[in-house]
């Protein structure tokens, strides 16, 4: 018999989003620059209840795992050490340069001639685009959270369709975690920010959206509308606004953009159904 | 009398050597399958289409051994999306992990065919001891190429778990019922 803990919905929406909400409201309460942990730890929460903590030897999705969780903590320092823009940002792509290399390299090293140069050199501008896009959004929480939903839930929908349900999984939790920090922000005066969200955001969206590409079925093209995603940051605050429209002036952009990448899975799909 | 000694030595050699056979499998007539539970309703099937490897059979000293190497990627369970995802990194991970092995480290005999291989099972870079139960077994000359072949029937039952096959459990089944069927041609 299959409890609710078993239900992929419970384990990758409900579980990361109520952990997600918990946490980053006890951090709030006492130490309100970390509340944007509460990602992580909604990730990390879909991790337990699905494949348990990464156990040696490591695969390249307990790789992306583990990366995913260490970013947040990178981030964080970040922003605790509070360096010229231009370090910070160049430690964060040096970071998911040596990340990409630690988790899909040994993958990437068995491939010849040009497929090998075009997904390495194409996921290291993957994983750089997304992390500077997303670092420009790193101080807006609306546009912030709104293109992590946006990218995790793309990413995860297009990974499930490109047959790796586990990535898909991991990856939706990010958008749900995303989504209880994307409510908090509308509620709370000091909404939480920072690159502990980005650089989470960008290491997990980032390397399960290669690792679909390179160890399941995902076609390589549906990666080229994420780093569109982050553009929304163009659109321009207007502070009188109501904050429901606000949100929903980042929100449906971003999730239109997700969409046209989800579509171009399901009609690239020789067989529509799922679910076998 | 050294010349007899000799003579009868050698013989005795060249017998051994005779009775000792190498065998390289014939992939076009050997079937790795499991069956494994599908979420309760029914218990599913699959196989893998590409096997290689080595037979060595000793009937007189009664010792064998078997190498096999089992494309993981060649699975095949009659669903071409299913197919894609149990090659995921979801279940075998075939890109990090392409071969499924199994190397015999003793073989049992009744009366002068095996009747047990225990061995180590290698899925997805973790090796754990299994124990294949021969439950047919026979050798012979090939009635149209005329070439000496040995075949068996073994099977075994693992846990998925154990080799880090974790997703999609309870739902989909822990443990797995393993069949080998298996021709090898003598060298």
């Amino acid at each position: 018999m299959i409890s609710f803990l078993d239900l992929p919905e419970f384990q990758s929406a409900v579980a990361p989003f109520l952990a997600s909400l918990v946490c980053a409201l006890l951090f709030y309460r006492f130490k309100p620059m970390l509340s944007g942990l509460g990602l992580v730890l909604g990730f990390l929460t879909t991790v337990l209840l699905v494949t348990g903590l990464p156990t040696i030897p490591l695969t390249a999705s307990s790789r992306i795992i583990v990366t995913t969780l260490v970013a947040a903590l990178v981030g964080l320092s970040l922003d605790w050490i509070k360096l010229k823009d231009n370090y910070h940002l160049g430690i964060m792509i040096l970071f998911m340069a040596l990340a990409l290399f630690w988790t899909l390299g040994k993958i990437l090293l068995n491939m010849e001639g040009s497929e090998f140069w075009l997904y390495t050199l194409g996921g290291l501008m993957y994983v750089s685009l997304l992390t500077i896009g997303l670092e420009k959004l790193k101080d807006r929480p609306l546009p912030l959270h709104s293109a992590t939903i946006a990218l995790a839930s793309g990413t995860g929908i297009s990974a499930i369709l490109g047959a790796s349900a586990l990535l898909g999984q991991l990856s939706s939790a990010l958008a749900a975690a995303a989504g209880a920090l994307l409510l908090l922000s509308l509620l709370l005066q000091k909404p939480p920010t920072g690159s502990n969200i980005s650089l989470t955001t960008a290491a997990g969206t980032g390397l399960l959206g290669l690792g679909a590409v390179i160890l399941s079925s995902m076609p390589w093209y549906t990666l080229l509308f994420f780093p569109l995603i982050p553009l929304i940051g163009f659109i321009p605050e207007n502070k009188t606004r109501f904050w429901l429209k606000s949100t929903l002036f980042y929100f449906f952009p971003a999730m239109l953009i997700a969409s046209v990448a989800v579509l171009s899975v399901w009609l690239g799909m020789e067989e529509s159904t799922y679910g076998y | 009398m050294k010349k007899i000694v000799l003579a009868l030595t050698l013989s005795t050699l060249s017998t051994g050597a005779v009775m000792a056979a190498n065998y390289d499998i014939d992939p076009a007539h050997t079937y790795p399958h499991f069956a494994i539970s599908h979420l309760g309703f029914s218990t599913m099937q699959g196989r893998f289409e590409k096997t290689s490897g080595t037979l060595t059979l000793d009937k007189a000293k009664k010792t064998a051994s078997v190498n096999i190497t089992i494309d993981a990627a060649s699975i095949s369970t009659a669903h071409k999306k299913r197919d894609d995802h149990l090659r995921s990194p979801d279940f075998l991970n075939v890109k990090e992990h392409p071969n499924i092995t199994f190397k015999s480290t003793r073989v049992s005999f009744s009366g002068d065919m095996p009747s047990k291989v225990e061995g180590k099972l290698t899925i997805m870079g973790t090796t754990k001891d299994v124990t294949l139960n021969v439950i047919h077994a026979k050798c012979g000359k090939h009635p149209f190429n005329k070439k000496d072949v040995c075949g068996f029937d073994a099977e075994t039952s693992i846990k998925r778990s154990d080799y880090g096959v974790k997703y999609g459990l309870p739902a989909i089944g822990d443990e797995m019922k393993l069949t080998l069927e298996l021709e090898a041609i003598k060298k």
